[in-house]
């Protein structure tokens, strides 16, 4: 083994720094899942009742479907019936008025996961909702953010005030009968977040969910529901923690994203799941479906992510460039280390005229980790005019590890601009020799230079996101200067 | 004994009881895996189905051809070995061979009988038994083709030029090419439909490059616009080998080709390049895969496509570097131009990488000619319909250009501007 | 403050390269070593600075009365050894100052220095880059990503001007120059000549030692010094080439 991989492996052989687990007292459904478990979900809710029947419907048509295995991922069978889907803290069950109500314990374990959710001790700017196993245990700055006619509440929050918007966009860009883990989300999805943004409102502040996987033996299988009204603009944040368990813990999440005329959601995600341990025991599943729909002409949609959690990270954060001028983005840095497996890309369905769509994909693969980027362009007949720009770059640390690309690209119009670009290498010993001669240490040129491979990635990230990726990479703060 | 086993004992080296054999089990694996479908990530855009259900014949009558049919594609004036083959089979009156020291070259027809102890020791020893059914279709009826074996030196050109007359055959065209240590060998496979009829070809190629050896091979395959195609390339390379590919393909209704090179020894290179043009209907398919085994080894692929019509064309380059191949170079380039509405192209570039200290590229693109560019030649007096020709024809013919081969490439064109709506518009600025 | 005795090196499991050099440099003086290609002239570069992949089999060097070949590449860079590169190295997506920045302050640390803020180091960099007649922009662009020949060796000097070394080695800084460049170079090599440093050209031609005169000139050839002299050397070598070299090499044969 080269020296230089040596001091990639320290870098890389820090310790998952959220693992601790809260003592709290909870209530679980008991593990398994029958159409019973699906009602109970919905009872313990108090939903209405098109709620209930679409998880039924969704239910019954996941008895018929099987787990998809087209991917690259390798994991033992998952035991549905293992499963507890549902949790949550006991004094939550009825949903705490303010935060004074909130479990102190519950309080402590988000300062100590560096989310204050006392707003005063908060960055100002960033309205949280923090979501604890399967419920939403607080939401900040409601109060002001009505004031504008923002909806930011828990899912089920939502469900009891705002019913009508529910039944409208609940399943339109990601319908019950999707794909396997999306369909059995649809059935016993426990809570989430909901984003409703009016006519021409430029949301003031970064709305953000924070999810944090407790319970034992449970799965989180939260949904999330974004709607922008003509002419808005919101940047949402997403974060997520678990403790160190040796057994996998499934997350099979769903967010539905719709921009409608002239509106702009701004999606980014720092995904820090627990990875498992050096010898790839335990770790979260994270197998997740993310789509959004520009559904009127001149939306925007982008989707940024950083992904550095997880055993397993399946996911495709998607655009459907309905409208037409509609723009959809994809920014991400996937790293895998040790043995974890990231199979994750993008979809960008062109099907309005003019349509623009950018991907920049970023795979870092160190130790025996296998990184993929799994990508499709798909340009239909109707979509003149059509622009995509693609670059997918690996970067590969050790020699056990893996790198690949799987992009499709579909043109059936002969007005399309397509370019993919991928490359594949590896830090280059004349790189780390030039750092060191300036008098950098090895670790830090590493980091230094695996930080300047993340850039274009990083500089999409809201100010204070980007602090906390470059941390998770084990770098060191670049652009204090200048 | 039913039809097919009656045609299995009359095939070639039937008296042969390694041939036998390999024709048996090849066989067994046919019937048991059939051809693919669509749920086969690998024919995930080709559907085959049009031609697995037709009924072409394992024989057809023979048929005569008149010397003006085919003198354009003789090639007359390259200094070549000339091996004809009409309706799959070797036809001697048409073909050129001389003796020449450091070579043995003949249909497969004749090494299958003779049971030649080289043809025997590789045939089918890189054939990948677990591909798609076409491979083991072919095994099993294997019918004629070329032998060649280079043991020293470097030899004259060898031009193999397959013609198709008439409805209904369905041919298995098998080469087998080894070049032993430090020779090296010319070969252009032309595959032509003289007339418009409907039939079926079904190729294997399979070549050997042994340490220091260098294969040139050219492909063309320009069947007819009712034919079906499916040819499937084999190259295993060994150290500081050198195999050049060019490939042209505007034949066929539906035409697949799958080019398979196995980097098995360190230093060896090779380079794939390629041209496919889609008008009407035709489905044009290119799939490789590039496999580097060991270290230090560099690859090069570099396609362009044109799109026409209904045209659809699926382009699959696949470049996998297995555990330790360390110092791999790769890059891999596929451009393609749509020019209809209804024209489509499907795309899927491809690394998978298991080693770290490795040098790997790709991209792909799709578009269409340049405004600016035809905008400029209209402003020169050139009407739009020869602009675009024109533009078309030098996004093709940057490819045809790199064939190192003289009287080639002078056919490649002549060729190339029949593909053209109005070619003859734009031979006089050429 | 450099003396290098009977120093042998060769690449890793491959032959011979420095096949026995004696050189000692002190402070204040500037030494040119040139040679013909292949005569070992970058491996010796590359040696003092500490690149990995070569193998000293025999002899010694010590820097400021230290062993220097068992301190690691930052570390002789703490201490005030700098190789500007034959071929600076393309980081892309890190900024030019960043890299400066960083590196400035490894070495103020080490030193027990307090490190430098961003508005006392961007002082510090605009005013050497305007000696140099660099841009800007150069900052803000990635290390050595896009810069052209002439740019690359001009922020390896600019790089010079802010680390301050004590022993510069300089890899052949004047290769793929212009005229116009060069003197800027010059400029900015002769700017740091001073009795507390000293600095050592590499290089093919004579044509940098125009502008910068070195006090000694050593021919190199074959892994060896097989002259040494003042700058007069230099002008001989221009005029009859490194063609009596080979000769007066093939003589001893």
């Amino acid at each position: 083994m080269s020296k230089e991989s040596n001091y990639i492996e320290k870098l890389l052989s820090r310790d998952y720094e959220h693992g601790f687990t809260t003592d709290i007292e909870t209530e679980s459904l008991p593990c398994g899942l029958t159409e019973d478990t699906v009602r109970a979900i919905s009872a313990k809710k108090n939903e209405p009742k098109f709620m209930l029947e679409w998880r039924l419907q969704a239910f019954r048509h996941w008895l018929t479907m099987r787990e998809p295995n087209w991917s690259s991922v390798v994991h033992p069978p998952i035991d549905y019936q293992a499963i507890s889907y549902y949790s949550a803290p006991k004094n939550a069950a009825d949903a705490p008025k303010s935060l004074d109500e909130v479990d102190p314990e519950l309080l402590r374990t988000y300062e100590k996961l560096g989310i204050p959710l006392r707003e005063q001790e908060m960055l100002a700017g960033v309205a949280v909702d923090a979501v604890f196993d399967s419920v939403s245990v607080a939401t900040t700055f409601k109060k002001k953010l009505g004031e504008l006619g923002i909806i930011f509440c828990s899912f089920s929050e939502a469900l009891q005030e705002h019913p009508d918007l529910i039944k409208e966009y609940l399943g339109s860009v990601v319908p019950y009968k999707d794909n396997f883990f999306a369909t059995l989300n649809s059935a016993v999805f426990s809570d989430g977040s909901f984003v409703y943004i009016p006519k021409g409102v430029r949301c003031p502040m970064e709305l953000s969910t924070y999810f944090r996987i407790n319970a034992i033996s449970t799965g989180q299988f939260e949904r999330t529901l974004i709607i922008a009204d003509e002419g808005s603009y919101v940047s949402y944040l997403e974060g997520c923690t678990a403790p160190m368990r040796d057994e996998n813990q499934l997350h099979a999440a769903v967010v539905e994203l719709i921009a409608l005329k002239d509106a702009q959601i701004k999606y980014s995600t720092v995904q820090n799941w627990y990875p498992g341990d050096k010898e790839g025991k335990g770790g979260i599943y994270n197998f997740v479906t993310k789509r959004g729909e520009c559904r009127g002409d001149n939306a925007k949609i982008s989707w940024t992510q950083v992904e550095t959690g997880s055993a397993i990270t399946w996911k495709y954060p998607s655009c459907i460039l309905k409208g037409d001028n509609t723009v959809g983005e994809f920014y991400s840095v996937a790293l895998t280390n040790n043995y974890q497996q990231a199979d994750t890309g993008t979809k960008m369905i062109h099907l309005g005229k003019n349509t623009k769509s950018t991907i920049i994909s970023k795979g870092i693969s160190a130790g025996k980790g296998q990184n993929a980027y799994r990508g499709l362009v798909q340009v239909a007949a109707g979509a003149d005019n059509a622009r995509n720009y693609t670059q997918c770059d690996s970067l590969l640390l050790g020699d056990k590890c893996g790198a690949h690309t799987f992009p499709y690209i579909e043109a059936k119009n002969p007005t399309a601009n397509i370019e993919h670009e991928a490359t594949t290498s590896r830090i280059s010993e004349d790189q780390l020799f030039y750092c060191r001669q300036r008098g950098i240490s090895a670790e830090d040129a590493v980091s230094m230079i695996v930080n300047g491979f993340c850039k274009e990635v990083f500089k999409e990230l809201p100010m204070e996101f980007a602090v906390e990726a470059q941390k998770l990479l084990g770098v060191s703060l670049e652009g204090s200067v200048g | 004994m039913n039809e097919l086993e009656q045609h299995m004992a009359q095939l070639a080296g039937a008296k042969v009881p390694a041939i036998e054999r390999l024709r048996k089990e090849a066989l067994v694996r046919f019937n048991d895996k059939g051809y693919p479908d669509l749920r086969d990530e690998d024919w995930k855009y080709t559907n085959v189905n049009p031609m697995v259900s037709k009924d072409f014949n394992l024989k057809v009558e023979e048929v005569s051809l008149k010397q003006e049919q085919l003198q354009a594609h003789l090639l007359t004036d390259l200094d070549a070995h000339r091996l004809v083959f009409v309706n799959g089979v070797f036809t001697p009156d048409l073909s050129q061979v001389s003796n020449a020291s450091g070579l043995t070259l003949m249909s497969m027809a004749q090494a299958l009988n003779e049971g030649n102890e080289v043809l025997l020791a590789h045939l089918g020893q890189y054939a990948d038994q677990q591909a798609a059914g076409f491979v083991n279709a072919n095994t099993a009826w294997m019918e004629d083709g070329i032998f060649v074996h280079v043991t020293e030196g470097q030899t004259k050109s060898i031009y193999a030029l397959f013609l198709h007359v008439g409805e209904g055959k369905a041919s298995y065209p098998r080469n087998l090419i080894v070049v032993e240590n430090n020779s090296e060998c010319t070969l252009i496979e032309n595959h032509v439909g003289l007339d418009a009829g409907s039939y079926a070809s079904t190729g294997i190629m399979e070549a050997v490059l042994e340490p220091n050896s260098v294969l040139r091979h050219f492909v063309v395959q320009q069947h007819s616009p009712k034919a079906y195609s499916v040819a499937d390339h084999f190259i295993q390379q060994e150290a500081h080998s050198q195999y050049y590919t060019y490939n042209f393909q505007w034949g066929s209704r539906l035409a697949r080709q799958d080019i398979n090179v196995n980097l098995a020894g360190q230093g060896a290179h090779c380079s794939l390049d390629g041209l496919y043009m889609g008008r009407e209907r035709q489905h044009l398919d290119t799939h490789s895969r590039i496999d580097h085994m060991v270290s230090h080894c560099t690859s090069h692929e570099d396609y362009k496509g044109i799109l026409d019509d209904r045209s659809r064309a699926v382009f699959n380059g696949k470049v996998f570097v297995h555990p330790d191949a360390q110092k791999t170079d790769a890059n891999q380039q596929n451009k393609n131009l749509l020019l209809s509405k209804q024209a489509e192209v499907d795309t899927k570039p491809q690394l998978e990488i298991y080693a770290d200290d490795v040098k790997c590229a790709h991209g792909a693109t799709v578009g269409q000619l340049d405004e600016t560019s035809l905008f400029y030649l209209q402003s020169r007096g050139i009407d739009l319909t020869t602009a675009k020709d024109l533009l078309t024809f030098g996004f093709a013919h940057d490819v045809v250009n790199r064939v190192p081969c003289e009287e080639l490439r002078t056919y490649l064109e002549k060729m190339l501007m029949e593909q053209l709506t109005h070619g003859d518009n734009i031979r006089e600025f050429l | 403050m450099l003396e290098i005795k009977n120093l042998h090196v060769g690449l890793e499991g491959e032959k011979e390269i420095l096949k026995g050099i004696d050189l000692s440099v002190k402070a204040g003086e500037v030494h040119a070593i040139m040679g013909p290609n292949g005569s070992g002239k970058s491996t010796l570069a590359n040696i003092l600075a500490g690149r990995e992949g070569y193998n000293v089999t025999d002899g010694t060097v010590q820097y400021q009365g230290n062993n220097l070949l068992d301190k690691s590449p930052e570390e002789r860079a703490w201490e005030g050894l700098f190789l500007a590169f034959q071929y600076p190295v393309e980081i892309p997506g890190v900024n030019n100052i960043y890299l400066l920045k960083a590196g400035l302050n490894a070495m103020r640390k080490h030193h027990g220095l307090d490190e430098l803020d961003a508005m006392d180091f961007l002082a510090l960099v605009k005013d050497k880059m305007k000696a140099l007649k660099m841009d800007e922009a150069f900052l803000y662009r990635a290390v050595n990503e896009g810069f052209s020949g002439g740019e690359k060796k001009r922020n390896e000097i600019l790089q010079m001007a802010i680390l301050e070394p004590k022993l510069a080695i300089l890899d052949e800084t004047d290769s793929g120059l212009d005229i116009d460049a060069l003197k800027i170079v010059a400029e900015g090599i002769n700017a740091l000549r001073s009795p507390e440093r000293a600095l050592v050209l590499v290089t093919h031609y004579q044509r940098l030692l125009d502008y910068v005169k070195p006090d000694f000139v050593h021919v190199l050839s074959q892994g060896k010094i097989i002259k040494s002299g003042g700058s007069e050397l230099a002008l001989e070598l221009e005029k009859s080439g490194y063609s009596w070299i080979d000769d007066s090499q093939r003589a001893d044969s």
